[in-house]
């Protein structure tokens, strides 16, 4: 898997340019699954913050179908609850993994989920309530740009 | 034991990596990426789709056949998911190197993290041979060790997978034009967004996007 993934990648970079300093990045962040009862903290160093599409929090999440209504993220900072967010990942494809993107106003949101507040520190405490829903894991990503 | 061996994992990783982490399984693996290191760069707009279903059939492996023992992944396997058979044609000698490696044995540890290993036949540890990709036909080394071996990280939605000192694939790629790139192989993050490479020693770390291709 590894092998194959490195020798395309070197591949394609055969006409590329030489090293640059790149924009945008994903920093993947946590696993809530049950082996920490869903939830965990994230200990954010670097500063950055959402502040504009393309950035977005991702919540990729595996849960088995059919669902019996919405999965929420709640995030905590300190012992303040600051969001709260209700995830309706689509029906249509049936699958046990989705990926939701939680996104500031302009860009779409998968599962309807929207950031109110800019700009916002991905740092902080994070737990998952799955309402009725067997929930498996879902993996935190965030997709920063400067 | 089990849990035991979650722990050896991580430390082991984070020692490997040379930063500290949680003795917690559930935070990645790799270095974060770095906004103010050069990173060499392409892009692969289809390369979505391939990694989605890849990563959709681990998560599927690994959760729901979670008394299995051992998952296994043959190397050849993941790059005729990748690439067009038009790339597979032009790449015939590298496709029957790949052919001939052992695969890849995944050994979950918990719900986010396991053990990889790749065992590597004496005849097999060095590739040497044209890769033509697009227009331009490059040079390919590979040098493996006897045994790749890490540990890996994942979710629904990302693949990281860390390899321990000494065991690690080196390859070399040369241009027409001379320039040439040596890489070890450190630490590897596939998501839908696109593959990370993260490199030891000074080369540059590599990414190939799989959206906002300009």
């Amino acid at each position: 898997m590894k092998l194959a993934a490195l020798l395309i990648a070197l591949g394609m970079l055969a006409a590329c340019a030489p090293a640059t300093v790149q924009r945008c990045h994903r920093y993947d962040a946590v696993s809530l699954n049950r082996e920490n009862g869903f939830a965990a903290s994230l200990d954010w160093k670097n500063g950055r913050t959402i502040d504009a599409p393309p950035e977005r929090i991702e919540v990729a999440l595996t849960a088995l179908r059919p669902l019996r209504g919405p999965i929420e993220l709640v995030h905590v900072l300190g012992d303040v609850e600051t969001d709260r967010w209700v995830l309706n990942p689509p029906e249509q494809d049936n699958l046990v993994s989705t990926v939701c993107w939680i996104t500031p106003p302009g860009a779409f949101p998968v599962c309807g989920a929207m950031l109110r507040v800019l700009p916002y520190a991905p740092g902080g405490y994070y737990y998952l309530r799955a309402n009725g829903n067997t929930v498996l894991e879902a993996g935190l990503a965030f997709y920063l740009c400067d | 034991m089990q849990g035991r061996a979650a722990v050896w994992g991580i430390v082991l990783v984070s020692v490997m990596l040379g930063h500290a982490a949680p003795v917690a399984a559930q935070v990645p693996i790799c270095a974060p990426p770095s906004p103010s290191e050069p990173y060499y760069t392409a892009c692969a707009p289809g390369g979505r789709i391939a990694a989605a279903r890849m990563l959709f059939d681990l998560t599927v492996d690994h959760i729901f056949k979670p008394d299995s023992g051992q998952l296994l992944r043959r190397p050849v396997d993941v790059l005729r998911a990748i690439v067009s058979d038009e790339t597979l044609e032009k790449n015939a000698g590298l496709r029957a190197y790949l052919d001939g490696l052992a695969p890849l044995t995944l050994t979950k540890i918990d719900t986010a993290t396991g053990l990889a290993e790749l065992t590597v036949a004496d005849d097999a540890r060095r590739f040497s041979g044209p890769l033509a990709v697009g227009e331009t036909p490059v040079s390919l080394t590979i040098q493996l060790p006897p045994k790749i071996s890490g540990g890996y990280w994942r979710t629904p939605g990302v693949l990281q997978m860390a390899f321990w000192e000494g065991q690690r694939a080196k390859v070399g790629l040369t241009m027409p034009d001379g320039r040439s790139i040596d890489a070890e192989i450190e630490c590897l993050a596939v998501s839908t967004d696109g593959l990370r490479i993260v490199t030891a020693g000074a080369t540059p770390d590599v990414i190939v996007r799989f959206e906002d291709c300009p």
